[in-house]
């Protein structure tokens, strides 16, 4: 065994032990300079998703009768049909109340059937795919299924988005109380558009829950706390999502003991359905459904004031037709 | 084979190198500098929570002991619609001088729980209030005492005030005396100093002068007489300056002080200097009066 | 001078320094002395918390950077540190020397490899995946945190009270520290210590994950022990005094040797020497473990870890934690990324709050940090604990920034809160008992004081009205430092307590 090593073999070790070294050191500066994991991302500002108006066409529709698939469709038509909303190679994002897990007839979720008919519209339309999400109260899987929501969605051809941790980032919205928040962004940053589909119900802090309120499934976060600052919170919301199309579905109405009823006493057939591009239009109308006025609903002065829309609903061209 | 070594190993005669010397005393040398770089670090400034040596306590004037080791009870406090629960009629006095609250603690002999130290301190927002409450409760016979910005004692009891605190701190009984003087000066030391320490104005000739009292007003019982001192003299006069907000105001309030006084048939002298009301009343005659709302005048002209 | 007679004065140099540090890192001794340079020194806590968070923790040039320093070290050197500098391997290098005296030849056997001494290695992995998945445990086993905590938690208390006993004064600046469950910690740490007397550098050849982490780095030194085999009459005389057990006498284990010198020294024919650029062939680069063994431990590991934590077996999975964090800590998840449980935290905390987790953070925050209010209370002026933090788990914070007045590293708005304080009414004195009280109020230090007390009127037993003073909480205004529990006269549970962050909008 020869006790010197050769020259070569000794650049060669010499230089492995240099360059782990430097790799060593330069590795540890590059990860000085890296942002730790878990910090917060950067918030996103939701962007819009509405829609140019149509010439001829309103801005607003309500349409009475039966069934609730009728009702989708000849609203749908009235406004212009789902083509002036969707068009081939959409990804749309269908926001049910998908909050509780309770049967339909409860009325504190949205109709299926509703559901069912928006999705097969979009879905006509040529979209790529329509995804339905919330971000319910009760455990997500049990809410599509008890609800029906997940049944219709896929029988009409769309995918439910349960919520996982990951599919949730802050919002930038400064100057409000939801400015940093936690919400389920994922699906909304896949979507090309966006509909809301919200069932009319009483409400026992903010009396009422209707398209605005409905976006509240979209938080994530310790939203238990928001119950604070409701009104500002669903009138800052109104401002938040500005959808293509928003739905009242007031098939049924929960009139009492909201927003989870339980009992039949608290619902009434009310086969009527109401769609349009202004949210706070929509519930001002959906107030007097549940006969109160929009004056009643804070949040529907606070998100006039702020521009998110109109609080004089009759103010809009709306046309009523009957099925 | 070599016998083993035993319990520490011998070392063989092997022979240390110049190398292995050079090695061994650059070792060395980098532990000592290591050394010194600790220790010079250790003279640097340290974590911001410790320099300028803040001390990490919460401030409380009152500890959960006396300094003899007697427990304290629990703290009270009062505001100017609870003080009477505490002090009774006392309270409109200390009403009258804005008073802000009352802390009260009391301490008592583990040994014999009727030796006991109660703790009077009404704060009373400002210092001028404390000054005025301090000279209105005290009679000046008692025996002075050089603590905060003035006190006094009388038997176990003692009275001070410091910025805009006053204090009563009284014993009950002179076994209580040592205990109480000790709390006062504790109390004392812990409670902030006002941004000026105030002191008697220097208006009033001393000759013959016995106190020197403060009102925020209704002084002399004239309602628009405001912010006055009043000088008493062993003579039985009493001598006033109260500080208007402006000359106007001044010679309204000198018109309702000579009604008010001739109603009340008080002999009074009254003139107004700028915005001050000066005036004498009580006095023997007309011209110890009227010498004494002059000398007064002029210390007010000669004042800067 | 005799290279390994100066291994010794460094082995002692360093050992007083260690404990000079653990001396030093409390108010106001600490002044400007770097006393957790150890912990910051220490190349596993320098690559398993960068793992655990993908960033490297650094305070200028300093913090983790100097562990990165002492493995770069370590790939031109070998395992320096173990041999020259670790504290815990010299306290077992000098109880083993203090055990009893030995023959050369049970010397010799004590010292030769054992099969075994490949378990290090899979606790290394286990320990790095574990990391990687944000499970931090690096601190359970890590020589320096384990002598950090063991000297904090037990070693101090124990012979400050002894000091105390004999009036000799204490360690402590003021009272003798009392921390919960150190028993444990102190059993674990004498168990190791003593393990030492039966086999030489026990911990250190068996379990040590720094040790087994800087074996791997080893195997590139371009200065090692070499044996000439020419010179050699194989009489195993050098493995008299062998640290690492890491067979001089025949091809080295270069990932067990220490450095130590002692076969140079013992050698009596002078084979052995340290040498630049030995021949390859004299020394066996990597540990001894088999890649099969090293496959389970990191797939085990990849599958348990995660799975452990989901399954909430490691840690409470309630999003709402009731254990109360330092202030300047990061939200639990990133805190357990980061801690390593040395406790100089603990050792620097003037009230004595600040006490070992047992169990109930969860067996991932097994002797991690949490305020127990009723030993002390958070000054709210103090932030002694972020400052001597090594990890960054407690975030450095000022004065300033802690009561909000300056901008906070965590982005949060107003003074740091810890948690929130509530009313227990039914223990409460003005609240139940009709006793005026409200020691709560007075010792609450944030201004304006966050309880505050409404004045109400009660009926008495025997039906006479009074008005009390009864104590109430501002959420907002309430930073939990728990002066007012820690103050409260109610023995037992304080009818006053601080709970988690009570978040309001």
């Amino acid at each position: 065994m020869s006790e010197s090593v050769s020259r070569r073999d000794a650049i060669k070790r010499i230089g492995a032990c240099g360059a782990a070294a430097a790799a060593l050191g330069g590795g540890a500066l590059w990860l000085s300079g890296r942002r730790p994991r878990g910090a917060a991302p950067a918030p996103w500002a939701l962007p819009s998703w509405a829609v140019a108006a149509k010439a001829g066409a309103p801005d607003q529709v309500v349409v009475r009768g039966s069934p609730a698939k009728r009702l989708v469709e000849a609203a749908l038509e009235e406004l212009g049909g789902i083509q002036r909303f969707v068009v081939p190679g959409d990804v749309v994002l269908i926001k049910p109340n998908a909050a509780f897990d309770r049967p339909a007839w409860q009325g504190s979720t949205t109709n299926p059937d509703v559901l069912r008919a928006m999705v097969a519209a979009c879905m006509d339309a040529g979209a790529a795919e329509v995804l339905v999400a919330d971000n319910p109260i009760h455990v997500p899987e049990g809410c599509f299924r008890k609800t029906g929501l997940g049944k219709a969605t896929e029988e009409a051809g769309g995918r439910v988005w349960l919520p996982r941790k990951v599919d949730f980032g802050p919002v930038a919205l400064p100057g409000t109380v939801l400015d940093g928040w936690s919400v389920f962004l994922e699906p909304l940053k896949r979507a090309t558009k966006v509909i809301g589909i919200a069932p009319v119900k009483d409400h026992n802090l903010a009396r009422a829950s209707m398209t605005l309120k409905n976006w509240y499934g979209l938080l994530g976060g310790p939203r238990n706390q928001l119950h604070q600052k409701l009104d500002e919170t669903i009138a800052t919301l109104a401002g938040m999502v500005k959808p293509t199309l928003s739905v009242l579905d007031g098939t049924r109405i929960l009139i009492s003991n909201g927003p989870t009823g339980g009992s039949p006493e608290d619902v009434i057939d009310g086969s009527v359905l109401a769609m349009g591009i202004d949210g706070v239009a929509l519930d001002a109308f959906g107030a007097t459904l549940l006969e109160i006025t929009a004056a009643d609903l804070t949040y529907l002065g606070m998100a006039d004031r702020q521009g998110f829309g109109t609080s004089d609903w009759t103010s809009l061209d709306t046309r009523e037709v009957t099925v | 084979m070599r016998k083993p070594s035993s319990l520490l190993p011998r070392r063989p005669a092997r022979k240390t190198g110049t190398r292995e010397r050079t090695v061994g005393s650059v070792i060395l040398l980098l532990l000592g500098a290591g050394l010194t770089l600790f220790i010079l670090a250790g003279g640097r400034a340290g974590p911001p929570s410790l320099v300028a040596g803040e001390a990490p306590v919460v401030a409380s004037p009152y500890a959960l002991t006396s300094a003899a080791g007697w427990p304290r009870g629990a703290v009270e406090h009062y505001d100017v619609d609870g003080l009477f629960e505490k002090i009774n009629g006392k309270a409109d006095a200390y009403i009258a001088f804005d008073v802000v609250d009352l802390t009260f603690v009391g301490y008592s002999d583990p040994k014999d729980p009727e030796v006991y130290v109660d703790v009077y301190v009404y704060d009373m927002a400002e210092s001028l209030n404390a000054y005025g409450i301090y000279r209105s409760q005290r009679s000046g016979k008692e025996q002075a005492l050089e603590v905060g910005e003035e006190g006094c004692s009388s038997g176990s009891a003692f009275f001070a005030r410091k910025g805009r605190h006053y204090l009563e701190v009284v014993g009950s009984s002179a076994q209580a005396t040592a205990e109480a003087r000790a709390i006062l000066d504790a109390v004392l030391a812990a409670l902030p100093a006002g941004a000026a320490p105030v002191g008697d104005p220097d208006w009033f000739p001393a000759a013959g002068r016995t106190r020197i009292l403060y009102a925020r007003s209704n002084a002399l019982g004239v309602e628009s007489l405001t912010d006055a001192f009043l000088a008493r003299y062993d003579d039985g006069a009493r001598a006033l300056v109260a500080r208007l907000g402006s000359p106007e105001e001044a010679e309204a309030a000198r018109s309702e002080a000579l009604e008010t006084f001739e109603f009340l048939g008080t002999p009074a002298h009254v003139v107004v200097e700028g915005a001050f009301v000066v005036g004498a009343v009580d006095a023997q005659d007309e011209g110890r009066r009227t010498d004494l709302v002059a000398a007064i005048v002029k210390r007010i002209q000669e004042a800067p | 001078m005799r290279i390994a007679n100066v291994r010794v004065i460094s082995q002692a140099f360093f050992l007083v320094l260690f404990i000079a540090c653990l001396y030093l890192a409390t108010a106001p001794r600490i002044a400007g002395f770097p006393t957790s340079i150890f912990l910051e020194a220490d190349p596993l806590v320098s690559v398993a918390v960068t793992i655990a968070t993908g960033h490297l923790y650094h305070v200028g040039a300093t913090g983790l950077f100097l562990g990165i320093g002492l493995l770069i070290a370590t790939l031109i050197l070998g395992r320096v540190f173990c041999g020259w500098i670790c504290p815990f391997g010299t306290l077992q290098h000098l109880v083993h020397w203090l055990g009893f005296s030995r023959s050369a030849k049970a010397r010799i056997d004590g010292n030769r490899y054992r099969k075994w001494y490949w378990i290090k290695y899979v606790i290394l992995i286990g320990l790095l995946v574990g990391a990687a998945f944000q499970i931090l445990q690096i601190g359970l086993l890590d020589p320096i945190a384990l002598a950090s905590r063991s000297f904090t938690d037990f070693v101090f208390p124990v012979i400050d009270q002894g000091l105390r006993l004999l009036g000799l004064g204490g360690i402590a600046p003021s009272q003798t520290p009392v921390f919960a469950g150190a028993w444990l910690i102190g059993i674990v740490f004498f168990t190791f210590l003593l393990m030492s007397v039966v086999i030489p550098r026990f911990f250190c050849r068996a379990v040590c994950p720094l040790g087994a982490l800087m074996g791997v780095f080893s195997r590139l030194a371009v200065w090692r022990i070499h044996r000439d085999v020419e010179t050699c009459d194989a009489c195993n005389l050098c493995l008299k005094g062998c640290e690492g057990a890491s067979d001089p006498h025949g091809t080295l284990r270069l990932s067990e040797c220490m450095v130590c010198m002692n076969c140079v020294e013992d050698c009596p024919c002078q084979a052995l020497s340290f040498k630049f650029l030995p021949p390859s062939e004299s020394a066996k680069p990597w540990p001894d473990l088999s890649g099969r063994r090293a496959v389970l431990a990191g797939v085990g590991g990849a599958i348990l870890f995660p799975s452990l934590r989901r399954a909430g077996a490691t840690v409470p999975l309630s999003g709402s934690p009731g254990w109360i964090r330092p202030p300047g800590s990061h939200p639990e998840a990133g805190f357990l990324a980061r801690c390593i449980k040395c406790d100089a935290c603990l050792n620097s905390c003037p009230t004595n709050v600040l006490q070992p987790a047992g169990l109930e953070a969860g067996f991932e925050g097994l002797w991690t940090p949490i305020l127990d209010m009723r030993v002390g209370y958070c000054d709210v002026t103090c932030t002694l604990c972020g400052h001597v933090c090594p990890t960054g788990a407690i975030e450095r914070l000022t004065p300033d920034q802690r009561s909000g007045k300056a901008e906070r590293p965590d982005g949060g708005e107003g003074p740091v809160q810890i948690g929130t304080a509530s009313y227990d009414r039914g223990r409460c004195l003005p609240w139940a008992m009709d006793t005026a009280c409200v020691v709560c109020e007075e010792v609450c230090p944030t201004s304006p004081k966050a309880i505050y007390n409404r004045k109400q009127e009660v009926v008495a037993r025997d039906g006479t009205k009074r008005v009390m003073q009864r104590p109430f909480v501002d959420p907002k205004l309430c930073v939990g430092c728990g002066i007012c529990e820690h103050e409260c006269p109610i023995r037992g549970p304080a009818a006053v307590r601080v709970g988690s962050h009570i978040g309001t909008i």
